[in-house]
């Protein structure tokens, strides 16, 4: 039984996802010591071999995947570094339902490069029996209240996160990736039968969409169950880093809710966290590599 | 600022953190706390620790039990899977008041989050 953990990363004009899945495959291998295969494309791929250099990369994946950009696909996303800063940049992400059939593993952890591996929770999906797991639950790093979920409209379906998704080659794998092509390929028309407002394609209401389809359009008894976390830990894009301390260790700057420019300091240690704001990520990826590579991956920088 | 004021603003804030820091930490020994095995979800709780026990010391095995979202599940081996849990448990509720005790003795917002402040 192969497992392992699978990557996206497609650069835009300012925000080189390649460099921070770089850094997450490095730490992927610290906590979870499992392969990791990158998908990205030719352009991103030049860049980060230009940037970072070939062997580097190699060194950090197992396998790189090139895949072909639909160049019809136009994306568009507010991409904010905290409150003070906001570009509309294009966000390339309409290829997430071909991870199924990219997968070179029996069991896949598929992950947000940006989703940061700092603990090994995410180890406790192997061998767990189910074919399919995604998560409902959130919870930020100023809370203190118990980690809540979502709908996709105020009366709409459960949103469940497509920021980690574990599957396992089977049927009903392959199915769920197969709805959520459909939803992309028809997503207007999906926009409007579950009202949600986002103009922008989103990965999360798809795989929501094709979650609610799989368990026969309800919740009751569901086919598709929940990760063995208590949540998914988001840093949103109002949040900045504000120091990388040492391995599984990092201090954010958390704003407080209705309270711009105003922070709340939170350390986080030993758990994974997914952190909105790619400048912030993009500040400390060197700090990053230099901390989970070892000596032989650095030397290739 | 009036002084009394700005102290009491200054301990409202070192207790936000105070909270918000032991809240990730019992979030994350509650997540450590959830096994997945044979297409089941179980929390590992007092209850079903002691509940498996007694299903153990029945002499049962090859049993199927509901898990968290009461969705049946069948386990082969008692024994192991009581093994299992409970080692869990404790490994995970040892952690937590390691943790637990380290922030609750820290008396303001650097020393929770271990930053030094210039004055």
């Amino acid at each position: 039984m192969t497992r392992g953990v699978l990557m996206y990363a497609h650069n835009n004009s300012e925000i080189d996802y390649l460099k921070i899945a770089c850094a997450n495959a490095l730490m992927v291998k610290k906590n979870l010591d499992v392969g990791i295969t990158l998908v990205t494309d030719s352009k991103t791929l030049q860049w980060g071999e230009d940037s970072l250099s070939a062997p580097f990369i190699n060194s950090c994946f197992d396998n790189v995947i090139e895949v072909d950009k639909n160049k019809v696909f136009i994306n568009n996303r507010i991409f904010s570094d905290t409150s003070y800063t906001n570009k509309i940049l294009p966000f390339y992400n309409c290829n997430h339902w071909q991870a199924y059939a990219l997968s070179p593993y029996d069991e896949t952890l598929f992950i947000d490069c940006d989703y940061l591996i700092m603990s090994s929770a995410l180890a406790r999906c192997w061998d767990s029996g189910n074919d399919i797991m995604v998560n409902r639950t959130i919870y930020s790093p100023i809370d203190d209240a118990p980690p809540y979920s979502k709908l996709i409209d105020n009366s709409g379906i459960p949103l469940y996160w497509a920021t980690v998704v574990y599957f396992k080659k089977s049927l009903i794998a392959e199915n769920l990736f197969y709805v959520v092509r459909h939803v992309e390929e028809n997503y207007e028309y999906y926009k409007n039968l579950y009202c949600f407002s986002s103009g922008m394609f989103r990965n999360d209401y798809a795989m929501s969409i094709a979650v609610h389809t799989l368990n026969g359009y309800n919740n009751t008894l569901p086919v598709i169950r929940e990760l063995p976390i208590s949540g998914l830990l988001m840093s949103w894009d109002k949040d900045d880093i504000q120091n990388v301390n040492s391995i599984n260790d990092i201090t954010i700057y958390a704003e407080k809710k209705d309270k711009t420019g105003e922070y709340i300091l939170s350390r986080i240690k030993n758990t994974d966290i997914h952190i909105m704001n790619k400048w912030a990520i993009s500040r400390v990826t060197g700090r990053l590599i230099e901390l989970y590579g070892d000596d032989t991956c650095l030397e290739d920088i | 600022m009036d002084e009394r004021l700005q102290k009491a603003l200054e301990f409202a804030n070192y207790r936000q953190t105070l909270n918000a820091q032991l809240q990730k930490t019992k979030i994350k020994a509650e997540g450590s706390l959830l096994y997945s095995t044979n297409g089941g979800n179980f929390k590992i709780t007092q209850e079903l620790i002691a509940f498996i026990d007694y299903l153990n010391r029945l002499g049962l095995d090859g049993v199927s039990i509901l898990d968290k979202d009461n969705i049946p599940v069948h386990i082969d081996n008692i024994a192991e899977f009581l093994k299992i849990i409970t080692s869990r448990y404790f490994e995970v509720t040892n952690d937590y008041l390691a943790e637990y005790q380290e922030i609750k003795k820290k008396r303001n917002v650097s020393s929770i989050l271990d930053v030094k402040v210039d004055k």
